[in-house]
């Protein structure tokens, strides 16, 4: 029978190929206090330094045993690039955007020359660098960004929403600007050994802004990303919280690989409704991964297994508090299973 | 223009998001003598009433509601000065927050529209709110409903920690308390001691309307 190094199985389960097994993996961030405490490594200095962020996503494979090394672990570095205020993160809790920068176009022009290598968007690189170098051959290389419209709504505030029905002209120049920086810099990340692209985009969600909101502003910007990686050989997958159902053929009109699910999704109907996409997911991370026993969260991956996903995987990020036994209980139950 | 023109009037500018129009007729309601509590529950509220409706079955959507929410705080904004305070009945008082931690804030403004506009006078404690306001608050405001939200995994603690300090303070018995946010299920609202959890704005605003006729009404005396 033909075996796969970790890193090929995860390439082709995205891509629908024929596999020997599961991967095990998670397309959301990986980092905990009981790898941190393992490895040395910790929130907040791991966000900010490349080796030691490149540390503690060593320790979701060694600790846990996921076969993929994942960075970063939160979603700010994107806004916090073009000078958005951030609230420092601690041990236990990821940074978040508190200030926007953009309020109209003239905003946006001053913020169209930028330089990659500046600010944290570079040390995720670095960090990439220093894994590709190490695992690269084996495991897959996973990056992860924020996408182009929650950036655009990090940038510009909640107004956000209203500006998308109220100003065209102003939503789709400032998605343009996003989605320009998103391919450059997920091309940047791939120039340093990443080989999977994790696109999250919490608020791009059709739910929320409704089906032509979404078709309007989301999937064009979705597809050019999806686009330019695979001309790279660089697998895409989407994450988009909340119950995505309705949105999904939507989604997968970008043309990006797989499509992470969180628990509010039922599988089974997720993946009835798209035609090639893989569907990943969808494990709850707090009344799952972090507040039950491995007994459950076996029963509980048995039931999603059982629901036919693509890709068994936490749902949304894992909690930064999940116990590794947890986590090791899903990787388990990844493993021995066979499509 | 009649004074149920002006009430219809309101009630569209609100549904078609129209914040300019809602200001303007409110200033015509009070220059017609119209009673500003009707021209905000009749008029105002009733559109964001079917806003939210309208969201529930998904022919309105996010960008929809905030311009609406938007069109109806620009007439409450002119209209609530001129409200009687003396007298009729006491609006019931809403104190909402996002938890300490969590600097998101959308749902819980969306929360806080929708119990508006169900007749609830709202006290906004903001986001990253400090565990002890809420009480503080409270105590205060001498408040009906408690709504807490949170997006973060992080930070649910907290939210466990707020609703204790009710307890605490020997005021759980006078206050209903609602919890929402991305993680957060009815379950976890249970174990933590809180009275629910609803999976949006408009069922979290129904359910308050209906819970605060189980409160004494002389608990804070």
């Amino acid at each position: 029978m033909v075996t796969y190094t970790p890193k090929e199985r995860l390439a082709r389960a995205l891509t629908g190929k024929d596999v020997d097994r599961m991967p095990a993996v998670s397309f959301t961030q990986t980092a905990t206090v009981e790898q941190m405490e393992a490895c040395g490594a910790s929130w907040p200095e791991a966000n900010e330094d490349a080796q030691k962020m490149a540390t503690l996503a060593e320790a979701g494979h060694k600790q846990v045993g996921f076969e993929a090394v994942r960075v970063p672990f939160d979603i700010t570095a994107e806004a916090e690039f073009f000078g958005c205020q951030i609230k420092p993160g601690t041990k236990e809790q990821q940074p978040s955007v508190v200030g926007h920068v953009v309020k109209d176009m003239s905003d946006i022009e001053k913020l169209r020359e930028y330089d990659l290598n500046q600010g944290r968007v570079s040390v995720v690189c670095d960090a990439i660098r220093i894994l590709a170098d190490k695992y690269g051959k084996e495991l897959p290389i996973m990056g992860s960004m924020l996408g182009p419209f929650s950036l655009a709504q990090h940038m510009n505030g909640d107004d956000w929403f209203m500006a998308i029905m109220t100003d065209e002209a102003f939503g789709m120049a400032l998605m343009d600007l996003t989605t320009e920086f998103n391919i450059a810099y997920a091309k940047k990340m791939a120039e340093n050994g990443a080989d999977t692209m994790v696109i999250i985009d919490p608020t791009a969600s059709a739910q929320l802004i409704g089906d032509e909101f979404y078709e309007k502003f989301v999937v064009p910007a979705h597809k050019k990303i999806a686009d330019a990686m695979r001309e790279l050989g660089v697998t895409t997958v989407l994450h988009i919280c909340g119950d995505t159902t309705s949105g999904l053929e939507l989604m997968e009109s970008s043309g990006v690989d797989a499509i992470s699910v969180d628990q509010n999704v039922d599988v089974a109907t997720a993946v009835g409704k798209v035609d090639k996409a893989v569907i990943v997911g969808n494990l709850d991370p707090v009344n799952v991964l972090w507040n039950k026993d491995p007994e459950l969260v076996k029963a509980a991956s048995q039931k999603v297994l059982d629901a036919g996903v693509g890709v068994l995987a936490p749902g949304c990020g894992i909690v930064s508090k999940t116990p590794t036994k947890n986590l090791q209980a899903m990787v388990e139950m990844a493993k021995s299973h066979k499509y | 223009m009649e004074e149920s023109e002006i009430i219809n009037g309101l009630t569209n500018a609100v549904v078609n998001g129209k914040k300019d129009q809602a200001v303007e007729l409110a200033n015509q309601a009070l220059a017609a003598g119209i009673e500003p509590y009707m021209a905000v529950i009749e008029g105002l509220a009733k559109g964001m009433e079917i806003m939210g409706e309208k969201y529930e079955k998904k022919q309105a959507f996010m960008p929809h509601l905030l311009m609406a929410s938007n069109a109806m705080y620009g007439g409450m904004d002119v209209l609530t000065p001129h409200m009687k305070t003396e007298g009729g009945s006491k609006r019931a008082v809403l104190v909402i927050g996002s938890a300490e931690g969590d600097v998101h804030d959308i749902g819980k403004n969306l929360v806080k529209t929708m119990m508006s506009a169900m007749g609830f006078e709202a006290i906004d404690l903001g986001k990253d709110v400090p565990i002890g306001k809420f009480t503080e608050a409270a105590i205060e405001h001498k408040a009906d409903v408690i709504s807490v939200s949170t997006l973060m995994t992080s930070t649910m603690d907290n939210m466990e920690k707020i609703v204790k300090s009710f307890t605490e303070k020997g005021i759980r018995d006078k206050v209903k308390i609602i919890v929402g946010g991305a993680p957060i299920t009815p379950d976890y609202a249970a174990e933590i001691g809180a009275d629910t959890s609803k999976p949006d704005a408009m069922e979290a605003a129904k359910w308050a309307k209906e819970i605060v006729k189980e409160l004494p009404e002389n608990r804070w005396n």
